[in-house]
């Protein structure tokens, strides 16, 4: 059981938390993008052995979705922000 | 290189001799500097692709590459359920071709896998439930799959410890089950061994401890062999059936594929005298049941839920599952959880898997298992084997291909969308 | 019947109250026991050889070890009707009332028929069964059942468990396993220092290895440490614990068998199941024994020499009175000790050193009978060892010595570090010569492992590790000796007959692995899975090792690079229902009910399940079959009307000043164009195109809008909606909050709907002027805010009224008062499916994660000029192929049929040989307005099919209904009534 640390509750148990996959795909502007360039966007996913960086809602807690970045063999968690703090 | 036929009496003949001129099932040979082609993978479905190749496409200058040892991976890390009871008439089709090679396997290979044709049981929990179980047994039937209905009674008589719950003692009490008789359980090393074996006999180089670490491309890009911690190997065709490790594997050709990696458990009990003997699974408590030879009690449930190479157990699945596997199954409480594994699934965005070329010449590519693969590793290595020898699909994986999701022209059985996990 | 225990000594014994002796049964013979004894203990004090037979041959089997090692010794227990199988008799403590009996034999134990399958041994070695039962094919689920049967351990139980079991989680600095020397000196030093302690002890005393000596120095030393321990508050000792997983960031489980250790308390659980978080992970597990390789080495009598001065010093017990000892270091001579002490008549030890030193002249001098340079060849006796068969051997040669009679053969192969824990831990092993083991590599991210565990068996060194780990110092380099004149276990050379066994539950003897490495599996793994090395209870502890060594011997390599198999947790298995805990039925899966739902069930209301919801199916005063109150139900509403609880139904306030572009973002449609208390009604996309969810939804306020979604969407629409928020759109200012509790919620429905909405609300204006169809109007009721919305799901005249959710049970009451003055009756989720299915609003029966908004005839929403989640995948190509499934309408020929559940649609006549499904059924129901069958369907092309017929086919219950395709919409096309 992964323990999360949630920059806003403090580390929490894996199981308050929903997993949102790849953190990196970023939405294209849809009217400016290929077929192939959406259909990259919805389908394509980073899939590292090693560092992630991965998106997770505390949905059991504060609601923030999160960008942490993981170490998909060790689990080792390394940063930790909100999404939202990350992209604007 | 023909090895010897295995039968009761060749056991008897070489009990007088104490065993010792059994001839090996496998060599080790040192890889060669040019094949016809190489298969990147020994876990069920390479060895299976390496069999077909030399036996029906007549190609046996073949090598198949491990990194580490043959039947390691997902082959032997999973929980051995065989099964075609998809409702998408491409899986359908393709699970059925598959389970039918099933029942000859054990006499095609001359090795016995122990295929068990003991049934597949859903049980249904609730009217919606029942309605869509009911309506993918249906289109089973439609695709000329066997399926049978059992009420809450004869499942019962069935499958006596099972707890039905209509005494309010289940949260979900079980309405009714869905049932594919010939669907049932295999020994997995077995598979990997009687592939390899059966593979070896017509001349296939199967080399573990060699890790392939690049491929090889011509100036125009075609694929002309690999390079190997053991040295570089040529050969004009490549194909990759890595499982859990597609993405490391694909991403040295630029590959990118609609794959996340997941771990999938599975836990077994200490064993004890044989008490059910079907292959139990139910959605609406997320697991699955059944009893090995050996009498464990062996359990699956759902994915982790985050991408992970882990490769070992963790807990809050193993509880989820033996919850409800205690509800349902009420005497196995006093068992003893015994060992947990866990095994490294490669999950596509649609939860069917990818058969065919890749934007690579000569690149071929089988892989997006999901937790599915280990009941398709002869049709899938049947309709891998075909693809390359060929160049071009087989009409049964024709619609699995990788390019079908730069179409958004998924196969996606539960509906669930380009999420990994929810398949 | 006399009863007696023969080998139980005059005096001693630390475990156990001598003061008491008491009775359980073991194959319903008569046992005694004092408090304290394992089963295996009282067991060999009556004298029982035979405990168990092993796995596949069904040899017979004693006691074989002291702890969870112990690969024979496994019994079934139970109380009554209520039996536990495969029970370690080594770690299992009996109590009174207590029934025992072997397993995996036939009558009994001590007479098994299948005993005869040791006889045909030479047709099943290793992976026999991978060879044979090919012929004929289809025989083998025959040949497999009886495999069957012969497999397996005890017998499953039928019963089910009455044993309560608990968990607890908690938070550490420090986590000890194990408390020998090194786990204690560890826990003191540590607590010492402040810290926080759980220091779990696998066994009722704590002491470890120190509880199989007689030793003053030891002993005191064990006395006073235990004292200091018990003053510090921040050290939890747990004894009867075990640390049985190692998982990611620290966590921990530990099983804590409750009962054994405190009795049977009412109230108090049989097992808990622990999950600890701690900061440091110090590992003192200790070492474990290991087995010798001779021939037939697996008889009763057969035994760790270890494990049997622990059975004198721990329990009074002398496994043999005439024992042969065997080994290849000193221990052997002290082992002899505590046999001679205890009033044995050693016969031989059997030291395979040529020179092995003082202890043995000393020995010798006493007059007991040493062999140097000698080796115990094999076993003789078939239920109970009677003779050592010793040879001698050296470099030189070997010769046939002698037979000793005995009664027991205690081996001692040395110990090798309990690797278990650092390997789940991911430590890394090296390979120790000198201990002809491997042992774990320190490391630096929060575990170590110290005394035995290390490979440091020496006691003041345990202790100097236990006082450094405990302080987080970092520990000196270990004290492993890599010169090596003691040959290891395995390297004993076959010279009499009989099986060398190297697993015993298993059967796998040394020919076995040989035989696999012969046959090219010569992976450490594919030994591993093809002889069944090391698959059993006891997880190849002792075999594990020396399976290695054979098998880098077969195949010419060194043991350091064959590689160690994986070790899995649990380190012992533990009871299922310890790992589940009290988390069934309810309590792992909640049922959440609206505020009216006592006053449902008071009704009369048969529930379904919408998730973890439960709503009211239908109501029995309407019906005595969910059919027939359906039918009513649904008339009655469209002939006056009717009102039902609509509170599960997903509800989300959304405000900030962003909102209407962000709802314009989530809907096809637009929202932001809504005015002040007018509804849309909304589709959501998945951003691959295909329909997620649809609702209504309000503008409430200048800058807020109320969303409303489908019961089953809930949760997922409104992590869907945070992710659009906070992922893709963070420079957006909206709040979102879901407010699905905050509401009471109940649909009027019926041409009546609105003189009920005036009774219950009589200052209200309820014209179609102020409260058109998608209008809506705040209000009060019972001093409460209360929401009126006019919508319809029904078809008819609709309302949807929302209150505070407190309140809502006392608007239920009042609305069933208020619409039964008017003739008008509650209904439930049955009869609104089938209103709903007569007007072809889908659901997610029909938007199934698969279809389009032009799939369901929706596409009109789409407003393909603006950009939301899912509009530019509309565009692919592939939504414009041809044989997209398309809902239609289905009027069944039969106008009473039912439609067959799971129905399937074909379009030929179902008599015909199988034949592919063009669509299938999606929802169905019998319409009493047209007073016929109907369905909603996909259907390939299915727009272009209206007016053809089709077959509804379910082929496993063999039923098929005849069909007319029709247009989705069954009543009211033109939307008269619900704008009334």
């Amino acid at each position: 059981m992964l323990l999360i640390p949630c920059p806003h509750c403090g580390p929490r148990p894996e199981t308050e938390f929903v997993y949102g996959g790849d953190a990196r795909v970023k939405r294209p502007d849809p009217s400016n993008s290929s077929d192939e360039q959406w259909a990259a966007y919805i389908y394509e996913r980073e899939n590292p052995k090693g560092q992630h960086q991965e998106l997770w809602l505390h949905s059991a807690g504060c609601h923030l979705w999160l960008i942490i970045e993981r170490d998909t063999v060790t689990h080792a968690i390394g940063s930790v922000r909100a999404a939202r703090e990350d992209q604007q | 290189m023909v090895n010897e036929r295995y039968s009761f009496l060749a056991l008897a003949k070489h009990a007088l001799t104490g065993h010792k001129n059994w001839q090996p099932a496998i060599r080790h040979p040192e890889p060669k500097d040019k094949y016809d082609v190489i298969v990147v993978g020994g876990g069920g479905h390479g060895l299976a692709t390496a069999y077909y190749l030399a036996k029906l496409h007549g190609i046996n200058k073949v090598a198949l590459l491990e990194r580490g040892w043959i039947g390691g991976g997902n082959t032997g890390r999973n929980t051995t359920i065989v099964r075609s009871n998809y409702l998408l008439e491409e899986n359908a089709n393709f699970y059925e071709h598959s389970l039918k090679l099933w029942e000859g396997l054990s006499s095609d290979l001359n090795f016995n896998v122990m295929f068990s044709q003991r049934s597949v049981i859903n049980t249904c929990h609730t009217p919606a439930e029942l309605e869509s179980t009911m309506r993918r047994y249906n289109a089973m039937r439609l695709n000329g799959i066997d399926a049978e209905f059992l009420t809450a009674d004869e499942l019962k008589r069935r499958v006596p410890s099972i707890n039905l719950g209509q005494d309010g003692s289940l949260r979900w009490p079980i309405l009714a089950a869905l049932s594919q008789p010939r669907g049932g359980v295999a020994r997995h090393d077995a598979v990997a061994w009687g592939f390899a074996r059966g593979a070896d006999a017509l001349g296939v180089d199967i080399i573990q401890n060699c890790e392939v670490t690049g491929f090889k491309r011509a100036v125009d890009g075609r694929i002309t062999g690999v390079e190997t911690n053991r040295g570089p190997i040529s050969a004009s065709k490549v194909g990759v059936a890595v499982a859990g490790h597609s993405g490391q594997v694909m991403a040295m050709a630029d590959v990118r594929l609609p794959i996340e990696s997941h771990l999938l458990q599975a836990f077994v009990s200490e064993p004890v005298k044989p008490f059910l003997d079907v292959v139990v699974s139910t959605g609406a408590l997320h697991f699955y049941i059944s009893q090995t030879d050996k009498g464990e009690v062996l359990l699956g449930g759902g994915l982790d839920g985050y991408n992970s190479y882990g490769q070992r157990g963790t807990i809050p699945n193993i509880q989820e599952v033996t919850s409800a596997a205690t509800e349902m199954f009420p005497n196995i409480s006093r068992l003893k959880w015994m060992r947990q594994w866990a095994g490294v699934m490669d999950m596509t965005m649609d939860g069917s898997p990818i058969i065919g070329k890749t934007p690579v010449p000569g690149l071929f590519f089988d892989g997006g298992w999901c937790y599915g693969g280990f009941k398709a590793i002869p049709g899938s290595g049947w309709c891998f084997a075909h693809t390359i020898a060929t160049g071009e699909p087989h009409s049964l994986n024709a619609s699995f291909t990788l390019e079908r999701f730069g179409r958004s022209a998924v196969i996606d059985e539960k509906g669930a969308g380009p999420f990994p996990k929810a398949h | 019947m006399k009863v007696s225990q023969p080998n139980r000594t005059s005096k001693g014994g630390r475990l156990i109250d001598r003061g008491k002796t008491c009775e359980f049964q073991f194959d319903k013979r008569t046992i005694l026991f004092h408090p304290g004894d394992s089963i295996a203990s009282a067991l060999l004090a009556s004298g029982r050889p035979i405990i168990g037979r092993s796995f596949k041959l069904h040899r017979p089997r004693g006691v074989y070890a002291l702890g969870t090692d112990e690969p024979n010794a496994l019994v079934t227990t139970g109380f009554g009707p209520s039996l536990t199988p495969n029970q370690r008799a080594t770690v299992t403590l009996v109590e009174e009332g207590m029934s025992v009996s072997g397993q995996n034999a036939w009558p009994n134990v001590q007479n098994d028929l299948f005993g005869l399958l040791d006889r045909a041994r030479s047709l099943l070695p290793a992976g026999f069964y991978y060879k044979t039962f090919m012929w004929p094919p289809s025989q083998w689920l025959r040949y497999e059942g009886q495999i069957r049967k012969m497999a397996g351990l005890g017998p499953p139980p039928v019963e089910a468990d009455s044993a309560r079991y608990a968990h607890r989680n908690v938070h550490t600095d420090v986590l000890i396993a194990g408390a020998g020397p090194a786990g204690l000196s560890a826990a003191l030093a540590a607590g010492e220092a402040g810290q926080d302690v759980i220091l779990a002890s696998c066994s009722q005393a704590l002491g470890g290895g120190l509880l199989n000596h007689q030793n003053a120095v030891t002993d005191k030393w064990l006395a006073e440490i235990t004292k200091k321990l018990e003053a510090l508050p921040n050290v939890q000792i747990m004894k009867m614990t075990t640390v049985v997983g190692v998982y990611e960031h620290n966590l921990f489980t530990l099983s804590e068998r409750v009962a054994m250790r405190d009795g049977r308390i009412e109230g108090q659980p049989e097992e808990r199941f622990w999950q600890v978080r701690s900061g440091r992970f110090i590992i003192a597990a200790g070492g474990i024994e290991r087995p010798l390789l001779f021939g037939d080495n697996d008889r009763p009598g057969v035994m760790l020499a270890g494990a049997a001065s622990g059975y004198i010093w721990r329990y009074g017990v002398m496994v043999g009175k005439s024992p042969v000892i065997t080994g290849a270091d000193d221990r052997i001579y002290a082992i002899a000790r505590d046999f001679l002490d205890a009033g044995a008549n050693v016969r031989a030890v059997v030291d395979l050193r040529e020179e092995p030193g003082a202890m043995a002249d000393l020995l010798a001098a006493e007059g007991v009978r040493v062999e140097r340079g000698a080796i115990v060849a094999r076993a003789h006796g078939r239920r109970r060892v009677n003779a050592a068969e010793v040879w001698r051997y050296s470099k030189s040669g070997a010769n046939k010595l002698e037979l000793i009679s005995t009664d027991a053969i205690l081996t001692s192969g040395g110990y090798g570090p309990a690797l278990q824990l650092h390997a789940q831990a991911r430590g890394k092993l090296n390979w120790n010569a000198g201990l002809n083991a491997f042992v774990p590599v320190d490391n630096s991210d929060g575990h170590i492992s110290i005394g035995g565990a290390r490979g440091s068996f020496d006691f003041d060194t345990a202790i100097s590790e236990g006082l450094s780990a405990g302080r987080n110092e970092i520990l000196p380099a270990p004290v492993l000796s890599d010169a090596t004149n003691v040959p290891a276990p395995w390297d004993l050379p076959k010279l009499s007959k009989g099986t060398r066994f190297v697993d015993f539950q298993n059967d796998v003897a040394d020919k076995d692995i040989e035989l696999a490495a012969r046959e090219g599996y010569r992976s450490i793994e594919h030994v591993k899975r093809y002889t069944t090395l090391g698959m059993g209870t006891d997880q190849g502890r002792a075999a594990g090792p020396i399976g290695l060594a054979l098998l880098a011997a077969a195949t010419g390599q060194e043991i350091a690079d064959t590689g160690v198999t994986t070790f899995r947790p649990p380190t012992t298995p533990v009871t299922f229902g310890a790992v589940a805990g009290a988390t069934m039925g309810e309590v792992g899966h909640a049922i959440r009910r609206t505020a009216a739902d006592k006053f449902h069930e008071a009704q009369g209301a048969s529930f379904i399940d919408a998730g973890l919801w439960r709503r009211p199916r239908f109501y029995k005063a309407n019906g005595a079959t969910v059919g027939e109150a359906y039918r009513t139900e649904a008339a009655s509403v469209r002939e006056s009307g009717g009102i039902i609880d609509v509170s599960t139904l997903g509800k989300i306030d959304v405000q900030g000043p962003d909102a209407g572009i962000f709802l314009d973002k989530l809907y096809t449609n637009r929202m932001s164009s809504l005015r002040l208390g007018r509804g849309r009604y909304g589709l959501m996309l998945r951003e691959d195109g295909r329909i997620f969810d649809d609702g209504v939804v309000f503008r409430i306020g200048e800058n807020r809008f109320h969303l409303s979604c489908t019961t089953g969407g809930a949760s997922a629409v409104f992590q869907h909606i945070e992710h659009a928020l906070q992922v893709l759109w963070p420079g957006l200012e909206v709040y979102v909050t879901p407010v699905t509790e905050e509401w009471f919620a109940v649909a009027v429905s019926g041409p009546l709907a609105r003189d009920l909405l005036a009774n219950l609300l009589p200052d209200l204006d309820v014209t179609n002027a102020t409260l058109p169809l998608m209008g809506m109007v705040e209000t009060t009721l019972f001093n409460r805010r209360l929401r009126v919305m006019r919508i319809s799901y029904s078809g008819e005249l609709s309302y949807e009224i929302n209150i505070s959710a407190d309140w809502g049970a006392a608007l239920w009451q009042r609305l069933c008062e208020l619409s039964s003055k008017l003739g008008m009756i509650t209904y439930g989720t049955e009869a609104m499916g089938a209103l709903r299915i007569e007007k072809g609003h889908i659901t997610h029966a029909e938007a199934d994660g698969r279809t389009i908004p032009d799939d369901v005839g929706l596409g009109g929403l789409v407003d393909k000029k603006k950009d939301a989640i899912g509009i530019r995948s509309l565009s692919l190509p592939f939504f414009s192929e041809a044989g997209r499934k398309q809902l239609v309408g289905l009027v069944v020929g039969d106008q009473k049929a039912s439609v067959p559940i799971g129905g399937q649609i074909i379009a030929k006549d179902a008599g015909s040989a199988s034949q592919p499904s063009i669509g299938h059924v999606t929802s169905w129901a019998y319409s009493s307005e047209l007073e016929r069958t109907i369905a909603l369907a996909l259907i390939k092309n299915g727009h272009s099919m209206v007016g053809e017929k089709v077959f509804i086919v379910s082929p496993v219950m063999e039923e098929s209904v005849e069909a007319k395709v029709v247009d989705p919409v069954f009543i009211d096309k033109e939307g008269t009534r619900i704008r009334a």
